[in-house]
Parts: C-alpha cells; sequence; structure tokens
C-alpha cells in the first residue's frame, strides 16, 4: 500500500502544484471570476485521463510503447510552453501591479481566459494518463489486496491535493513582489524538470539520441522508490540517471529563462519596446 | 484571439493524440496474441522462462518478487523496445513487443528503479 501511496504522490505532485500557483495568481490579483476556468481545464483533463485510461485497460489493449513515450515526450514540451507563459504573463502582471491602475492588470489578464483552461488542462493530463493506467488495472484486483493499493495511490494523489493547497495557502500569504518572484522561480525549476522528462521521453520513443550515454548516477543515494526521492521527482521531475541530453536541455532551459526572470524589471519598464515585448496582451488584443 | 485560438489548438491537438495513441495500439497491442513468456524479477536477478525466443509478437509477464516496486525494460542494443514501469511487489504486468528474426536483446528488471538492474540476453530465432 506504501509502494501505490509513493507513486499516486509522485503523479499527483506536479499538477497539484502548478494548479495551485495559478489558483493563488488568479486570487491574489483579485480576479475570482476566472476560478471556473481552471477547474474546467482540470476537469477535462481528468476525465480524459480516466477514459483513455479505462479503455486501454478494459479492453486489453496497449498502447505502443513508442505512442506512449511520444505522447509523454510531446505533452511535456507543450506543459513547458505553458508554464514559461505563465511565468513571465505573471511577471508583467507584477509589472503593472507596482504602480499603474487595476485596468492594466486587466489588460494583462484579457488574454488569459482561455490560455488558463489550457494550462490547467495540460498541467493535470501530462501525468494523468500514466497515472489512470496505473489505477484502473488496481479496480480489477481478484484479491483483497487490489482494495489496499487502490486506497494507496488514491491516498497518495489526496496528499499532493492537499500539499498544492498549503502551496496555495503559503503563496497567497506573501505581498505580491514575494508571490511572484517565489513561485516564478518554483516554477522556472519545475519547467526545466519537465523539459528534462519530455527529452528522456523522446530518447526512450528513439526520437531523440543518446539514451544510453548517462551523465550521472546517483539512484544508489536517492533511490526514486524512497520518500525524498519521490518529492524530488513528483515536484522537479528529478532523475538520478539523467542522460547527457537531458542534463544539456535542463541547464539551457533554467540559466537563460531564470536570468529573464530575474532580470531587473526597472529596465523593462524605462525602455519603451522592452516593455511592449514583456507584455503580450497589450499587443494581442 | 491569436492566443485564444493558439490555447484551443493545443486542447484539440493533445485531444487528438490521446485518440491516436490509443487507436495505433491495434499495431502491436492487443496483449492476448502471441506467445507468453514469464520473466520473474527479484531482488537480484532477472529470470526469463527461456533465453531462446520465437520472433513475432511476444508478451512478456513480469512478475516482481523484489521489496521494491521495479521496471522491465526490453532492449535491442541502447535502444528500448518496450517498457514496463511500477510493478508492485508481488504483482504482475504485461509487455508486448514484437521480436524480429536473427537479433538478441536484453531484459533489465530494475528493482526499487535504481542503478543499472539487472540483465538477461535472449536470442531470438
Amino acid at each position: 500500500m506504501f509502494q501505490t501511496y509513493l507513486i499516486g504522490l509522485r503523479e499527483g505532485l506536479e499538477a497539484s502544484l502548478v494548479v495551485g500557483i495559478l489558483v493563488a495568481y488568479l486570487v491574489k490579483t483579485g480576479r475570482r471570476e476566472h476560478l471556473p476556468k481552471v477547474a474546467i481545464g482540470v476537469g477535462a483533463a481528468v476525465l480524459l485521463s480516466a477514459t483513455i485510461g479505462a479503455v486501454l485497460t478494459f479492453t486489453s489493449r496497449e498502447m505502443s510503447f513508442t505512442a506512449q513515450e511520444a505522447f509523454g515526450g510531446i505533452m511535456s514540451f507543450i506543459a513547458v510552453a505553458f508554464v514559461t507563459w505563465m511565468i513571465f504573463w505573471m511577471r508583467s502582471t507584477s509589472q503593472h501591479l507596482k504602480g499603474e491602475l487595476q485596468a492594466s492588470v486587466d489588460n494583462a489578464l484579457a488574454m488569459g481566459p482561455f490560455a488558463l483552461v489550457a494550462a490547467s488542462f495540460v498541467a493535470v493530463a501530462r501525468e494523468g494518463i500514466e497515472t489512470a493506467l496505473f489505477v484502473w488495472p488496481l479496480t480489477q484486483g481478484s484479491s483483497g489486496g487490489g482494495a489496499a493499493k487502490l486506497f494507496g495511490v488514491l491516498a497518495g494523489l489526496a496528499t499532493s491535493v492537499v500539499l498544492g493547497y498549503l502551496i496555495y495557502r503559503r503563496a497567497i500569504a506573501f505581498d505580491l513582489g514575494k508571490f511572484f518572484r517565489y513561485t516564478g522561480i518554483g516554477l522556472v525549476i519545475v519547467a526545466a524538470g519537465v523539459l528534462a522528462y519530455g527529452v528522456h521521453d523522446l530518447q526512450e520513443a528513439g526520437w531523440l539520441p543518446g539514451l544510453a550515454n548517462t551523465a550521472f548516477d546517483v539512484s544508489g543515494t536517492i533511490p526514486p522508490g524512497s520518500w525524498y526521492g519521490t518529492l524530488l521527482k513528483g515536484i522537479f521531475n528529478f532523475n538520478p540517471q539523467p542522460t547527457w541530453l537531458e542534463l544539456v536541455a535542463w541547464c539551457s532551459y533554467l540559466v537563460p529563462v531564470m536570468y529573464l526572470f530575474l532580470r531587473p524589471q526597472r529596465t523593462a519598464a524605462a525602455d519603451p519596446a522592452a516593455a511592449s515585448a514583456a507584455r503580450p496582451p497589450a499587443s494581442v488584443r | 484571439m491569436r492566443i485564444q485560438r493558439f490555447a484551443a489548438t493545443v486542447l484539440l491537438c493533445s485531444a487528438s493524440l490521446g485518440v491516436a495513441a490509443c487507436s495505433s495500439s491495434g499495431d502491436d497491442g492487443d496483449a492476448g496474441g502471441g506467445l507468453e513468456v514469464a520473466v520473474a524479477g527479484s531482488d537480484s536477478a532477472c529470470t526469463p522462462a527461456s533465453t531462446e525466443l520465437a520472433s513475432g509478437k511476444t508478451t512478456f509477464v513480469f512478475t516482481n518478487s523484489a521489496k521494491d516496486v521495479s521496471e522491465l525494460y526490453v532492449y535491442e542494443g541502447s535502444k528500448v523496445v518496450g517498457e514496463v514501469e511500477n510493478v508492485l511487489t508481488g504483482s504482475s504486468k504485461n509487455l508486448t513487443v514484437t521480436l524480429a528474426p536473427g537479433k538478441t536483446y536484453k531484459l533489465t528488471c530494475k528493482p526499487g528503479q535504481k542503478g543499472d538492474g539487472f540483465s538477461t540476453e535472449v536470442t531470438v530465432e
């Protein structure tokens, strides 16, 4: 039961975290009316994952290995795109919040609504199908052990949701400046991990080379089956046995994006061209 | 507007990807077809019922008796042909792959999902 608990926790953590931050952001900027859009995205992803998982389980079909990995890889890249968008969207909004009127915030949010649905959908759907494929077979368990295992994985998922909620509570307690800074830094690290994960999936699918070229192996010290390995994997997609390509992808996302995120905002505001570039909503509308 | 359309496209794409992934399962899905080969994974070994297999669609029935969650990989050289993850202690999962004649494959069990795991080579006639 503890094994399935850790699996549920791992699969649910990252989605809970991203959705928790999205919700905190909306609440923090007084945009509660957009919360249903996040709920729609999450609901659609859960439904789609559960349906695909059920169809595959109960018809005894299997996704081909390549299809499964390619799906995981592509979903990861889409998730990275959305999380990156979230980070800079929130950053540009925090800029408005510093001195301008609430109207500017409205501008920044105008492009948001549908993208909000999509962002929360992708955050959940990415690991959703894999989780559903793990959960459904447990419901077919012949012995009593199946029920305990099922309970374990559901408790793990529930724990991840609770942790997401706690992060939400902690995040909204910060003042706006700190809120944007901390959640942004956290999301950059999360997104870098998702990118590396996506690279690994595509390497397993055979779409990218270098699967055998492992950069380092600390899986003996940080086993994925341990609770700390689970947390690191669940939140940051930490892989104790990354390939070189994964590591390169992780660094080449993390370093420039973190730099762009942390660069002083004043520079952007002083230069009109940079300011409008950092504020895509205005031009999009 | 552009962003909204983009988001809608992404939603549609990922939905259709999911459907496509399912429908493509016809190619090498259908876990029931082909030969079944039992693979026993313990804390220190990865043992298939036979190391000489027939070509064609093969379902490895992987049973994990190790104390940790395990995984089974089928490698052809350094390329992964198939993988099952999250196999709990005392449970089994199926992995269906298509084996080509005259080739050598490596079955790797990874109890605890760590290190290199334990491997056994199998040849296909």
